[in-house]
């Protein structure tokens, strides 16, 4: 007797491999997602790649230029600040701080937004509209205007200014989960899967979310360079992480005082922000465009 | 002289992976005042033809034609501006939508006035009396409330009501109707069919009329053209067609709609083609049916042309069916 | 005489609308649906848009409740099972939507979405599950390899074959199809329609089919029930509805469907009165404002049904058999 042999077509490609095709097309998506890998190495690894300890100070060697111009020496590869520290280990060390409180940020701002979203966008009446609402008055406050009064308001530090920034980035989330929820539920498959027999929270698990994830995804990398310019911005403005933590906006701000003496200490840890923002951007660009269902067949 | 003459009118489309035809070598002409039913499934290129002819493809797109005119006038001499200009006078296309057709944000009556302004005529007075006009004469009562009602006010037969008297508020030569009753209720259907069937026969105004259903071509044009996949598959008067379709693919789509009044045994199965409509970028070798063919033979793999039959028409097939073939039942 | 499979009794669905006025409108989407189907037959519900025939459909298969009336299915009330197996109670009855398209979860392969209703509804192990799925596939016509795709690899009519194998998949009585057709290219349709009706003798399954296409009508049905504005105005055998219509409504759609088998029909001059749907319950007949023959009492009052042969026709004045229209 010849077995039935189940599932044997040739294997399609899962929902990873059809987008891992149409993001390798994005150029510049690659170029961000490769920076990115990076960064995130250095961040993972920073032990190993600083030369020094990012606090430690070299009297002798104070505001010393980066290797390349006339004056610095190889020892301190992008050259030394106003305290004698090696900037490289500062901003390598900094990559810790600035990228591992933005995932922090953006992990709280996904979980609450996610459920308060999912909250509203299944509820319906008082609840819906009493979230909504709130949402719509944090929204009306220019982000970083709003995360400098609640740091103002419960005090400066980094903890404080985490919860800032979560804070201003949660309403985005919210709108997002709600109105792709909201979509979602009104189509016919949605509706299939109730007749199937499904409860509430297993259509939310295995119908709807899989659908608002696409979505959810690119929000999540832009919430991630909001929250790395935010952080750094409080950073500079003294109300978040504070000295002689390594954090970029804050070797920023120490440095600024300095800018015509000595313009690298705050130029790298300038473009440090810019590069991994930019990085960022770009890779949430290419995701977005591989993940538009539009382009599905 | 002839309404609209085309010859081997092609269409092309880019894609990545090179231009695709998805017209192909189409020709047909129309007689003034004739009605002629262009029957076809979606993808088939009838409403690309349709298109074409009206100057409305999108500009990425690459039309070549031998020869194409309307009303006498050689489309393919005239240049951009005047082309338009030219076609605009002398034909108007409705579409399956009139919803979509309308803008909603404007007045029924606003919009049927811009139209008129297009024609020429610029009295506003003027414009509201003909758009009085227009109203009565495609059958909706109370025009001066109507003017004054947005698209969503009116139903969806009182909207592509609305989108004939616009198209023929410059009598045209040429009403082109693109599926206009498809999303309209049978009861509106009948209405409207006959709407412009009426307007044909008082001020001779050639029709085109494109469907999926050949039932509603039966009872009101005198040729039928069905395509398939961007070709013409078969031309010939609407009572041979029906009667005796000579092309497999026009028998098949006659036997696989159910019609009304025909007597059936509790069961009996409808023919059907087999497969699918092959996509446009990857058509089969030879005959486009070819693969869903109950005749298809070896022969099929070289295209088959355009061929007259005597005392019927013109068919695209190799083994074209024998006449009352569909009377006598016999196996396709 | 046999139970019907599915009785349906006075089912009323009625939705209030409050508008920024706060004025109170009443929508009667169904109004007093009363009809059995028998095993193995089909019932056809015809009528335009707007008539409540998916109101109808979505009642029957729970998405909705009925505002009043009752749903039996082999002679249990929906409405009264308790909650535990009020489950079971669905699996009888399962719908076909529209559109295929739309109907398929887009990000699950087919097989996960054959699954899922076996996974909520069975006991059944993964090996089973995946053998039954192979099986219901190969009865829509499908191959068992088809379940790894997901649904935007198929065609339209290959996504309705997948929406049927799933609503059969719990093994049904009743399968409410809500125009399973109309989305597809007509080549297409007449494979559809060849499937349903082999499904229908293979299994023994009862359709409730919704449709405005009369000619399919006329060949699937058993029964057909004609609907207007979500009352009932004909419902009776397919060849009294379609030979002998006693309702000006029914007869009006079939004289404006069009037949290319009598050639030498020409349409009739129909009225153009055309009406914008009214909300507004009438007390008379809701065909009245279109009707040609209608008087004075159409207005006034609801018509009674009348019982002909079998043959109900809720009409003041039922046509004669012979009568012109």
């Amino acid at each position: 007797m010849i077995e039935v042999k189940i599932y044997k077509d040739t294997p399609i490609p899962g929902r990873f491999s059809q987008f891992w095709k149409k993001f390798r097309k994005h150029k510049g998506a690659v170029v961000g997602l490769v920076v990115l890998t990076l960064i995130i190495l250095m961040a993972a690894f920073s032990p190993l790649l600083a030369p020094f300890d990012p606090t430690e100070q070299f009297s002798d060697y104070l505001r010393y230029p980066p290797a390349w111009s006339n004056d610095g020496i190889t020892r301190h590869l992008l050259g030394t600040d106003d305290l004698g520290r090696d900037l490289l280990s500062r901003v390598v060390y900094g990559s810790r701080l600035s990228l591992g409180l933005s995932a922090l940020v953006v992990v709280i701002a996904t979980v609450i937004g996610v459920a308060l979203g999912a909250l509203a966008g299944l509820a319906r009446g008082g609840m819906e509209y009493f979230i909504l609402r709130v949402m719509d008055v944090i929204l009306a406050i220019p982000s970083l205007l709003l995360a400098i009064v609640i740091v103002a308001i419960i005090g400066p530090g980094l903890p404080n200014a985490i919860y800032a920034v979560a804070i201003v980035l949660i309403p985005h989330f919210v709108r997002i989960v709600r109105a792709s929820i909201k979509e979602e539920m009104a189509k016919d498959y949605v509706v299939a899967a109730k007749l199937d027999g499904a409860s509430p929270l297993r259509l939310f698990t295995h119908s709807i979310f899989p659908n608002i994830l696409p979505p959810l995804i690119v929000q999540i990398t832009l919430a991630f360079s909001t929250a790395l310019v935010d952080i750094a911005a409080l950073g500079f403005l003294g109300m978040g992480a504070q000295p002689p933590n390594p954090e970029w906006g804050t070797i920023l701000s120490q440095s600024r005082a300095f800018i015509q003496l000595a313009p690298w200490t705050v130029t790298i840890p300038g473009l440090a922000i810019l590069i991994t923002v930019l990085s960022i951007n770009l890779f949430g660009d290419g995701l977005r465009d591989a993940l538009d269902p539009k382009e599905h067949p | 002289m002839s309404l609209l003459h085309i010859e081997n009118l092609s269409v092309e489309f880019p894609t990545h992976k090179g231009y695709v035809r998805v017209l192909d070598k189409v020709s047909l002409r129309m007689k003034e005042a004739e009605v002629l039913g262009v029957v076809g499934e979606s993808g088939s290129g009838k409403s690309m033809m349709a298109l074409a002819v009206m100057g409305l493809l999108s500009p990425n797109a690459r039309l070549t034609a031998d020869y194409m005119s309307l009303n006498n006038q050689d489309l393919m001499k005239l240049s951009g501006e005047a082309r338009r200009q030219f076609v605009a006078q002398n034909a108007s296309i409705i579409f399956q939508e009139p919803q979509s057709s309308l803008n909603p944000c404007f007045t029924i009556g606003a919009q049927i006035r811009e139209t008129l302004k297009l024609h020429g005529v610029r009295q506003r007075r003027k414009q509201q009396e003909q758009a009085i006009e227009l109203l009565n004469a495609v059958g909706i009562n109370e025009p001066e409330t109507r003017l004054r009602q947005y698209p969503h006010q009116l139903s969806g037969g009182m909207n592509q009501r609305v989108m004939i008297a616009m198209a023929v508020a410059a009598r045209p030569k040429l009403l082109i109707a693109d599926e206009p009753t498809t999303a309209l209720d049978v009861t509106i259907q009948a209405q409207i069919i006959e709407l412009l069937l009426d307007l044909n026969r008082q001020h001779g105004m050639g029709l085109m009329l494109i469907t999926h259903d050949f039932a509603l071509l039966s009872e009101s044009t005198q040729r039928v053209c069905v395509m398939y996949s961007g070709q013409i598959m078969e031309n010939a008067s609407t009572r041979n067609i029906l009667e005796s379709p000579r092309h497999p693919y026009s028998r098949a789509l006659l036997e696989s709609i159910p019609h009304i009044g025909e007597r059936h045994h509790k069961g009996q199965r409808l023919y059907s083609l087999k497969g699918i409509i092959p996509a446009i970028d990857h058509l089969p070798v030879g005959c486009r049916l070819g693969p869903r063919c109950p005749r298809a033979s070896k022969e099929c793999v070289k295209t088959p042309r355009l061929e007259t039959i005597e005392n019927h028409g013109l068919v695209r097939c190799h083994f074209p069916l024998a006449k009352d073939s569909l009377a006598k039942g016999s196996e396709l | 005489m046999r139970a019907p499979v599915l009785a349906v009794e006075e089912l009323t669905k009625i939705y209030r609308l409050t508008d920024w006025r706060a004025a109170k409108k009443e929508i009667r989407a169904t109004d007093g649906i009363t009809f059995q189907l028998y095993r193995g037959q089909t019932l056809s519900i015809v009528g335009e848009s707007g008539s409540g025939k998916s109101s109808l459909a979505k009642q029957l298969v729970g998405i909705e409740p009925p505002t009043s009336g009752r749903i039996l299915i082999n002679n249990q009330d929906l409405a009264k099972v308790a909650r535990k197996e009020r489950r079971k109670a669905f699996q009888k009855i399962r719908m076909v939507f529209q559109n295929p398209h739309s109907s398929l979860n887009p990000h699950a392969r087919i097989g996960a979405t054959l699954e899922e209703p076996l996974k909520i509804n069975s006991k059944l192990d993964s090996k089973q599950r995946r053998e039954l799925v192979a099986e219901v596939l190969k009865k829509v016509g499908l191959r068992a390899e088809h379940t790894q795709r997901f649904p935007h690899m198929f065609s339209g009519g290959q996504q309705q074959r997948i929406a049927i194998a799933r609503a059969l998949i719990l093994d049904p009585e009743v399968i409410v199809a809500d125009e399973p057709l109309s989305a597809l290219d007509v080549s297409v349709q007449a494979q559809i329609l060849n499937l349903l009706m082999r499904l229908q003798e293979e299994l023994e399954l009862s359709y409730v089919f919704i449709s405005h296409d009369l000619g399919v009508v006329e060949h699937i049905s058993d029964q057909v029930l004609v609907m207007y504005r979500g009352q009932m105005m004909e419902y009776g055998e397919v060849d009294q509805i379609f030979d002998a219509p006693k309702h000006p409504y029914t007869r009006k759609l079939l004289s404006s469907t069009p037949s290319y088998r009598n050639t030498v029909k020409i349409l009739k001059k129909t009225h153009t009165r055309e009406f914008k749907d009214k909300a507004a319950v009438s007390s008379g007949c809701p065909f009245a404002a279109r009707c040609p023959y209608a008087k004075q009492q159409c207005i006034e009052s609801r018509p009674e049904v009348h019982n002909i042969d079998g043959q109900l026709v809720s009409c003041h004045w039922p046509l004669e058999s012979n009568a012109e229209g």
